[in-house]
């Protein structure tokens, strides 16, 4: 913590302590905690390695992450999981390109998300194995902060779609952290680059990592960095080009594509193969495939014509991406590289080409996002710094219509949280609900979108055909992540949703494997919870109490009473161990201080508009 | 199904309402309500403070959405001035029968996996995309001349075009997505 | 570790293990913030007093007024004064001042603390 000089006597002992707040780059192949020390973000290693390979290796109830894991691997193959990002929020049709690779034993759960089934005869959830590499980078940011964490920023492809997301703040919350806000990875980047090197103008963000491929749009003007739009692909990166290597070099072997053991040995000679063309323009594979060698010299050249229509792909999303965004590839004012992928010359060299000048990579492209995301955690928790991202929604949202249609309503690259509503009516007399179906994507059919949910919608008034109209209601938060409400307008009304998420847990699931997994039992849980609700009781009272002090004027008598009242309340319950009674005294004191907060806005709002200080429009105001 | 309720986007970013909005000022405007009412710098803030900054944000997201888009402000306009563009509107024969034959020119060339022949489609559609957009702001300057309801009809008349055009256009970038 | 540069100042600082070094850093700092302040005789007072979650909390303003038993530290032609009681629990500390990406501040090395809170704005003996 840095300290500035106070007049004399207005140094103020705080009355709440702001705990510590990492940022999390949940990578496909590696992963990464960062957070903000004396003003700037650094990586934290807790005495070991900075970088955490995504590798998980399961023996019985215990879990080994890192390179132990990797280790561990080599014998126990089933056991050990990696690259566990794909399969986070997809179902085991999802997965099928790449499931014969893995050699672990994936199984469907009726359609939703996939499991995996371990040797012991257990059963996973990909969130589960996620949550294991994100206890890990926990543990290893406590033993280098001396305490427990406040919470953290996950990042996540900005590509990656609702349940993608939701599966990811579902690991963390599994993990027994605090998820402030999950942000995308090409954003997390440009907040590194973008305060680092006081950069303005529009930028292009290529992150080429292990599994994804994001590209994003960007402008930076005085600490406001604006998402313009975003693409990619969510399951495209450095893996399925240690593949492709290695299907070229099995073809011509004349080893079937379907022994799985040996194209693992390729695919890793492959990887290898790769990485030494980084700084060789030639190098030799090696693989032991059923007791023979394989050898083979690969160039950059024979690189260059195997990465070529994978490198395609990400052209294709990057010509979008700079179209929705409303810009030619001049008009930028540079193109950043992000992600392990691009460090190779093959990458960089399409890059270049693509783009039309030189990529930008002056920090380091495995550490950018997560030293971003230690930003973001840092403005958060209360840091002063003058920064605003907004992001966008990178697929469209919308519902199922007659005949199978998709009707958007909210367009992608909507910058977030943004809401939109339609209202449906009735189709047949007396109706009383309604399925619902929403869907995220851009294509105009149901079949080729993705599907987020099912609802159903029940209690609506009988009333003849077309007479009741149904309000839905979709708002994004500022993780990007769906939030739905219905009601009937003739009667005011609101109807019950069920929700069945296609892929995503449900709260019931998350709440019951926390009380399953041996590290929080149920103790844990109310311990945890009564720190946590105590640091933000903490918190509200201390932003209260200033805001009362700094807006008085604003105040209105009654208001006062009440929230001093709603305080006093607080202030009682935090000094007993109820969580459940702070938690309740929190929200009384928000509901006292609601009108309050909404003349600081309204103000707030007054004085933007007017272009304006805050302290003029006041003065205007007549106070 | 239609849209219910339309918010005032020009109020939402303190704006007069408009046709001809200047793009800069626009993002501007956005740009500088975004820094003071994001739910970000209020991430410390009691729940009710943080509930009004993301329901104001979500307001101003969502009013520059619309602001934004040529066509989506002069929709909001033309409500405003209370013509409203219903589910059923009909346009001329002619016009529908040319869009139906140049979608059959589209279906054929995307089958055939004919990426020059879309493209060519979706430039030809472009271009009249711009003329109907281009066309709308000397309509709007036209305003309060007393042929007012004639100037509404005929934006309305664009817009109702314009929307066949754009899903024209979007089945284009799904034929050149493949 | 770093230079007290006692040479240039009036009055002889104490020997770094027993008093609190001022970094040149820091002592830059102080000075332009000194003089945009428009009080060229000011001084900083550093102490620590009772609060924060694990006990104390330091003290750093500004000092327009010296105490008769507070002790002075010079270096770098800037003052630093504390009041006895907080000197045992700062002796043999360093006054730094560092810039990061995401700004700049004063920063307390201090020996004697046994831990600091995760927020690091309090701190134990």
């Amino acid at each position: 913590m840095l300290l500035q000089i106070s007049e004399p006597g207005a140094s103020t002992p705080k009355a709440a302590c702001r705990e510590r707040v990492v940022g999390i780059d949940l990578g496909t192949t590696n992963s990464l905690v960062a957070t903000v020390l004396d003003a700037q973000p650094t990586v934290l290693t807790g005495g070991a390695d900075a970088i955490v390979p995504s590798v998980v290796s399961y023996d019985g109830a215990e879990a080994v992450v890192g390179r132990a894991a990797v280790a561990r691997g080599e014998a126990n193959p089933v056991d050990t999981v990696a690259s566990v990002k794909r399969l986070m929020g997809r179902s085991l049709a999802d997965v099928a390109a790449v499931a014969p690779l893995l050699p672990n034993q994936l199984i469907d759960d009726a359609g939703r998300m996939v499991k995996l089934r371990f040797s012991d005869g257990r059963e996973r959830s990909p969130v589960q194995v996620s949550a294991a590499i994100l206890d890990e980078l926990r543990r290893r940011a406590e033993a280098d902060l001396g305490g427990p964490l406040g919470g953290a920023v996950i990042t996540v492809p900005a590509y990656f779609d609702d349940a993608q997301r939701q599966a990811t703040r579902d690991a963390g919350r599994l993990a027994g952290l605090e998820v402030l806000r999950l942000l995308a990875e090409p954003t997390a980047a440009a907040l590194a680059y973008g305060l680092d090197r006081g950069t303005r103008g529009t930028y292009a963000i290529y992150d080429l990592g292990g599994g994804t491929f994001d590209i994003s749009i960007l402008t930076l003007v005085d600490g406001v960095f604006e998402v313009r739009s975003t693409g990619g692909d969510s399951a495209l990166g450095g893996d399925d080009l240690d593949r492709a290597i290695a299907q070229v070099v099995l073809a011509e072997a004349g080893v079937a594509a379907d022994d799985r053991a040996a194209v693992r040995a390729v695919v890793g000679a492959a990887r290898a193969a790769k990485e030494a063309l980084t700084d060789a323009a030639t190098t030799a594979l090696a693989a032991t495939v059923g007791g023979r060698t394989i050898t083979r010299t690969l160039t950059r050249d024979e690189l260059a014509a195997i990465a070529g229509p994978l490198l395609d792909r990400t052209g294709k999303a990057c010509r979008r991406a700079w179209k929705d965004a409303g810009f030619t590839p001049e008009e930028l004012d540079g193109v950043v590289l992000v992600g392990g992928s691009t460090r190779s010359p093959v990458v960089r060299d399409y890059v270049r080409a693509l783009f039309g000048k030189e990529p930008l990579c002056e920090l380091d492209p495995e550490q950018v996002v997560a030293l971003g995301a230690a930003v973001q955690a840092d403005v958060l928790a209360g840091g002063q710094h003058d920064v605003v991202l907004l992001d966008v929604v990178p697929l469209s949202l919308g519902l199922e219509t007659m005949g199978g249609v998709v009707e958007k309503l909210i367009v992608r690259n909507s910058t977030i949280p943004c809401g939109a509503t339609q209202t449906f009516t009735t189709y047949a007399d007396n109706q009383t609900g309604f399925d619902l179906h929403v869907l995220q994507g851009e294509r105009e059919t149901v079949e080729a979108c993705r599907s987020l949910a099912r609802f159903t919608l029940r209690g609506v008034p009988p009333m003849i055909a077309g007479a009741a109209r149904v309000e839905i209601g979709f708002q994004v938060d500022a993780d990007g992540i769906l939030h739905v409400a219905a009601r009937e307008l003739t009667s005011g009304v609101s109807a019950a949703i069920d929700v069945t998420p296609s892929y995503g847990l449900t709260d019931e699931e998350v709440e019951r494997m926390l009380i399953e997994s041996f590290e929080h039992a149920e103790d844990d849980l109310v311990a945890r919870n009564l720190r946590t609700e105590r640091v933000e009781a903490e918190r509200i009272l201390a932003a209260t109490r200033a805001a009362m002090i700094t807006d008085v004027h604003l105040l209105d008598a009654d208001v006062a009473v009440a929230t001093e009242a709603a305080i006093a309340t607080l202030e009682a319950a935090r000094a007993g161990d109820d969580y459940l009674a702070i938690r309740a005294a929190v929200e009384g004191l928000d509901r006292a201080s609601k009108p309050f907060a909404e003349r600081r806005m309204n103000l707030a709002i007054a004085a933007a508009m007017a272009g304006k200080s805050v302290a003029t429009v006041e003065a205007e105001l007549g106070r | 199904m239609t849209a219910t309720h339309l918010p005032d986007p020009f109020g939402a970013l303190g704006l007069e309402p408009r046709y001809d909005v200047d793009p800069r000022a626009l993002e501007d405007r956005f740009r500088q309500l975004s820094r003071e009412v994001h739910p970000d710098r209020f991430a410390g803030a009691p729940a009710s403070e943080r509930a009004a900054a993301l329901s104001r944000t979500r307001a101003i997201n969502d009013a520059y959405q619309v602001l934004k888009r040529p066509q989506r402000r002069a929709e909001v306009l033309l409500a405003q001035a209370g013509v409203a563009i219903g589910d059923r509107e009909v346009l001329k024969p002619a016009f529908l029968m040319e869009i139906l034959e140049l979608r059959e020119e589209l279906a054929t060339a995307r089958v055939a996996g004919d990426q020059a022949a879309v493209g060519r489609l979706a430039a030809v559609m472009r271009a009249r995309q711009r003329a109907l957009i281009d066309g709308l702001a000397p309509r709007f300057a036209a305003l309060g001349g007393g042929d007012d309801a004639a100037i509404l009809a005929a934006v309305k008349h664009d817009l109702i075009t314009l929307r066949y055009v754009d899903r024209y256009l979007d089945e284009c970038d799904a034929a050149l997505d493949e | 570790m770093m230079s007290t540069a006692t040479a240039a100042t009036p009055q002889p600082a104490p020997p770094p293990a027993t008093g609190i070094v001022i970094t040149a850093n820091a002592g830059a700092e102080i000075a332009r913030q000194r003089d945009k302040r428009g009080t060229p005789d000011a001084a900083i007072r550093v102490g620590i007093r009772g609060g924060g979650c694990t006990g104390f909390t330091y003290v750093f303003e500004w000092a327009d007024e010296l105490r008769p038993t507070d002790k002075l530290f010079e270096a770098h032609g800037v003052k630093v004064v504390t009041d006895p009681k907080s000197l045992v629990y700062l002796r043999g500390m360093t006054l730094d001042f560092v810039r990061g990406m995401m700004g700049h501040g004063f920063k307390f090395l201090n020996p004697n603390a046994k831990g600091a809170c995760g927020c690091g704005e309090s701190v134990q003996f």
